[in-house]
C-alpha cells in the first residue's frame, strides 16, 4: 500500500498519548451521531431534551468543545446507550492460591419484584455452583 | 492555466487517500498540496503537535473507519455532500477546542476521500482567516472534481477513482 515518506517520518515522533486520545475523541463523536440518527434525533431536539442551547450541543458534537466525564454521562443518559465502556479488571491475588468467595445475583427468567435474585453460592476453589 | 492531477496520495485498508499536485512539464515533482500542509506546519513548533494529531485521525480513518461522515465539518451549514457546489468542501473535524490548523478534503465515500491543502483558522469564518487562500483553492478544486464527476470524466470503482484524472484549474 502506498504510503507518503514524509508522513511516514511525522509517524515515528507521534506520542502514544496523542494516539489514544485522537482515537478516543473520534470514537466518542461517532458513537453520539450515530445514536443520534438512531433515535431519529436532531442536534436542536436533543439541546432541547437536556435543557441546553442547540449551539451547546454543536459545539460538542463538532469538536469544538472537549467533552467531560459530566457531559458524556448526561449525553448517555439522554441518549439511553453507553457511548463508552472502561475496561473493569479485577485484581485478585488470592485466586491462584486460595478460596475466593463471592455472591452472585442471577437474572431469573420470570423476575422477582426486585428483578434480581440472590443465589446463595458459594464459590471454592474456583469450581463455580451455579445451581440455584 | 494551471493543470492539476488528481492522484493517490497514501492507500489504507478502509479508505484511499487523493492529493491535488500541479503538473509541471520542467518540474514533475512538485510536492501535493496535502504534502505541502504537512511540510509547513511540521516544520513550525508551534503547529507541530497539531500535525501530529491531524495525521493521527487520518490513519484512524484509514485503518479503522474509514472516512465517517461524522468525523467532517462541512464549510458551510449544509450536510453531507450538498447539490450546492459551493457546499462541497469539508474539513477534518478535529478535536478540538480551538484546534488552530485546518486541512480541506472532500469526502467522496467511507473510502474514498480527497485531501487538499489546509492553514490557520485563526478567524470565525474561513474566508477571514490565515487559511482563506487554501479555503478558496479547496472550493475551486471541489467544484472541478464535482463537475468532472457529473460529466463522467472520473468515476468511482470500489475504493479508487478512475478516469482521466488531469484537472484543469478554473
Amino acid at each position: 500500500m502506498k504510503r507518503n515518506a514524509f508522513l511516514e517520518e511525522i509517524r515515528k515522533e507521534i506520542p502514544e498519548e496523542t494516539k489514544v486520545f485522537v482515537r478516543h475523541h473520534a470514537d466518542i463523536v461517532i458513537r453520539v451521531n450515530e445514536l443520534l440518527e438512531k433515535k431519529g434525533w436532531t442536534q436542536k431536539k436533543l439541546a432541547e431534551s437536556m435543557g441546553k442551547k442547540p449551539s451547546e450541543i454543536n459545539k460538542w458534537l463538532k469538536g469544538e468543545h472537549n467533552f467531560t466525564l459530566r457531559s458524556l454521562s448526561k449525553l448517555e443518559v439522554e441518549l439511553g446507550e453507553s457511548i463508552f465502556n472502561v475496561v473493569n479488571t479485577i485484581t485478585n491475588h488470592s485466586i491462584d492460591s486460595g478460596n475466593v468467595k463471592m455472591t452472585i445475583h442471577r437474572n431469573f427468567t420470570k423476575p422477582t419484584i426486585d428483578g434480581f435474585k440472590k443465589a446463595d453460592t458459594i464459590i471454592k476453589n474456583k469450581n463455580i455452583n451455579l445451581s440455584a | 492555466m494551471n493543470i492539476l492531477a488528481l492522484e493517490i496520495f497514501e492507500e489504507h485498508e478502509k479508505c484511499t487517500f487523493y492529493t491535488i499536485r500541479q503538473v509541471l512539464e520542467e518540474d514533475e515533482d512538485l510536492p501535493s498540496e496535502t504534502e505541502k500542509f504537512f511540510r509547513k506546519f511540521y516544520a513550525d513548533d508551534n503547529y507541530k503537535e497539531c500535525v501530529e494529531e491531524i495525521l493521527d485521525l487520518l490513519d484512524y480513518i484509514g485503518e479503522k473507519r474509514g472516512a465517517n461522515i461524522h468525523l467532517f465539518r462541512p464549510e458551510s451549514k449544509a450536510d453531507g455532500l450538498p447539490k450546492n457546489e459551493k457546499k462541497l468542501c469539508n474539513d477534518l473535524c478535529l478535536d478540538f477546542a480551538h484546534f488552530p490548523l485546518r486541512l480541506y478534503c472532500l469526502r467522496i465515500t467511507d473510502e474514498i476521500l480527497i485531501l487538499f491543502n489546509g492553514g490557520i483558522k485563526d478567524a470565525g469564518k474561513a474566508q477571514q482567516s490565515k487559511s482563506s487562500m487554501a479555503f478558496n483553492e479547496a472550493q475551486i478544486f471541489c467544484t472541478r472534481i464535482h463537475k468532472a464527476f457529473v460529466e463522467k470524466e472520473i468515476r468511482i470503482e470500489g475504493n479508487k477513482i478512475v478516469g482521466n484524472q488531469e484537472i484543469i484549474e478554473l
